[in-house]
């Protein structure tokens, strides 16, 4: 190993860095032959777009499914109905997208960042239900990297406070919580069809919800026309989505099986590699669920010889391009709007524990072993890999 | 790099490896509507809505936009989406406190000379929005422009939107509200957008831009 280590003057272990990205790359021709029908003549277009939320709708198990230009604004479109009128603040995890708290900002709310719960890494329910008050116009909750967040519990804090909840799944497309599909749930979920997600659309993404007046209200918002929803008039804003990516999505769709099914090879050989190794531990998912085994997280504990930011810089060295886990939390971040921040204590503890590991469908398992040498080799050579706890 | 039709872009994008957005053809069709538009900036953007809001934020502004009387509802829309008052304003009455001035183009050439007159003599900043067409003729003087590339509707078959600009530090910011996945220098800017382009946006905007070009030699 230690000859082949850049850090050592060696080529290195990879010809080609390996990413925590999904990346999935449906067939060339089935892209070719969808994008054929979409821009085939009079009405293709949208006879492609429409076909793609049936199949979504069908997939999520969801009554309706809205496509929008992209998730991140799909995301500001659900939030801007759902709020409740004349209220002023979003409460969100902090552990999250690094991009969620300006997704509030330009629905013209105000972030209120809550802490996770250590045990799924997920808005902790309870954090949410302390937190809400006089200001608060929706709960937005959010699914974590691997599993799903504590849908029973973040829906009655909903239920009882009388606070909507919009969920973004953007991170657990094909997952079920309870065996129900994520996107079943009625409110509104939010989903992402970048080509880092699971399908890839290379862009656009989608609200699935069960109520007619809202997937209508959000059919209207997106020609950019002003929309009146739930006693409120709010302004839309064009979100609609380009053909092309539907092209690319429902090819995704159509070899979904097979995408899932090598996630799932990457992650059992992962599992495998690291179950008996001190100080590293992976994060399993809950396989009485369906799941798509998309992100391989692993938490490096006080006893793996090397602090998880030194173990990521040897890595990242070597090609290996892992990534601290949703790092910075929000909370950390400068923002030139108002945010608030609550008790962060749970978050606080688990920033500097986590780290993405290289996965999807440009990983192969003899990467994963790899990888896993490496960090066997980092332990035990820990000395040379600076930084220790 | 030859495009000739939308079966040729996934071609490309299968030969890149470049799946994900704001990939090497969304680079050459920056390079080339500034080479088409002789403009130092060209920073394309999702869509017509988002360019204008990205436009407007990115100035830094508080307060009232002139918005002239031609311009459609999302473009008065996209004023309030950057928190600025839209004032509804003809070229014979217009008020002597706005901050920008957003003016509708809908033929090509010189737009609202009145508007952009009071523009220049009070300093507020001056924004053309090229709706219903593409024109190469931009306004002179120091104005912001933004156009759809690849339809005139803004509708679904628009294949993605430009802001034009001769202003470096402008265009930076403008990027940065956009995002480039971090590949540019890190501008401070009130909030990030998801504004980007695909490739395929980008390869159906340079199948449209050549055949413009062809058409007119």
């Amino acid at each position: 190993m230690q000859k082949r280590l850049k850090k050592f003057g060696g080529l290195g272990l990879f010809s080609m860095p390996i990413s925590t990205s999904n990346l999935y790359t449906p067939r060339k021709e089935t892209v070719i032959r969808y994008l054929s029908r979409g821009l085939g003549g009079p009405g293709g277009e949208a006879a492609l777009l429409f076909e793609l939320e049936q199949r979504l709708s069908d997939y999520h198990q969801a009554e309706h499914c809205v496509l929008f230009s992209t998730g991140f604004w799909a995301l500001v479109a659900a939030i801007k109905l759902r709020a409740l009128s004349g209220k002023t603040q979003v409460i969100i995890p902090s552990f999250t997208y690094r991009r969620l708290a300006d997704v509030v900002y330009w629905a013209g709310l105000i972030p209120v960042f809550v802490d996770i719960d250590a045990g799924d890494l997920a808005v902790s329910p309870r954090a949410v239900a302390q937190n809400i008050g006089d200001e608060t116009a929706l709960i937005l909750a959010v699914h974590p990297l691997v599993n799903c967040c504590d849908v029973t519990a973040i829906m009655e804090v909903s239920r009882s406070s009388g606070v909507p909840v919009v969920f973004d799944a953007v991170e657990s497309a094909h997952e079920t919580y309870a065996g129900r599909r994520v996107g079943s749930f009625g409110g509104g979920e939010v989903f992402s069809m970048h080509a880092s997600k699971l399908v890839n659309g290379l862009e656009g993404g989608y609200v699935c919800t069960n109520e007619a007046a809202f997937a209508s209200a959000l059919e209207r918002y997106k020609t950019g026309a002003s929309v009146a929803f739930a006693g409120t008039t709010r302004r839309g804003l064009n979100g609609l989505p380009h053909v092309g990516h539907a092209a690319f999505a429902l090819a995704g769709l159509d070899e979904l099986a097979g995408n899932v099914s090598h996630n799932q090879s990457i992650y059992n050989c992962y599992r495998k590699h690291l179950s008996d190794k001190a100080g590293i531990r992976l994060l399993e998912f809950d396989e009485k669920e369906q799941t798509s085994y998309k992100n391989i997280v692993i938490e490096v504990r006080e006893n793996f010889p090397v602090t998880r930011d030194a173990l990521l810089a040897s890595m990242n060295l070597e090609s290996i391009l892992a990534r601290k886990y949703y790092y910075p939390p929000l909370h950390k971040k400068r923002f030139s709007y108002p945010a608030i921040i609550r008790d962060m204590t749970q978050t606080e503890f688990a920033e500097s524990r986590y780290l993405n590991l290289p996965c999807g469908s440009r990983v192969t398992e003899q990467d994963v072993h790899t990888v896993c040498d490496f960090i066997d080799f980092v332990a035990e050579n820990h000395e040379w890999f600076g930084e220790t706890l | 790099m030859n495009l000739a039709n939308p079966n040729d872009i996934v071609e490309h994008i299968y030969g890149s490896g470049y799946f994900t957005n704001h990939g090497p053809l969304a680079k050459k069709l920056e390079d080339s509507l500034q080479d088409f538009f002789h403009i130092e900036n060209a920073v394309v953007v999702g869509n017509e809505s988002l360019a204008l809001i990205i436009a407007l934020a990115g100035l830094d502004l508080t307060g009232r936009v002139g918005v002239s009387v031609h311009c459609p509802e999302f473009a008065v829309n996209a004023v309030a989406w950057a928190e600025l008052e839209p004032v509804s304003t003809q070229w014979d009455a217009v008020p002597d406190d706005l901050v920008a001035v957003l003016a509708c183009d809908r033929r090509g050439g010189e737009t609202d000379p009145a508007l952009l007159r009071h523009a220049g003599s009070h300093r507020c900043k001056f924004i053309v929005h090229q709706h219903g067409h593409f024109s190469r003729e931009l306004q002179e003087g120091p104005v912001i422009t933004v156009t759809t590339v690849g339809a005139t509707s803004g509708g679904p078959t628009a294949h993605c939107a430009v802001i034009l600009t001769d202003d470096d530090a402008l265009a930076e910011k403008y990027r940065n509200i956009r995002s480039s996945y971090g590949a540019r220098k890190t501008v401070d800017v009130r909030a990030t957008a998801n504004g980007r382009v695909s490739e395929f946006q980008a390869g159906m905007a340079l199948i449209f831009l050549q055949n413009l070009r062809k058409q007119m030699v």
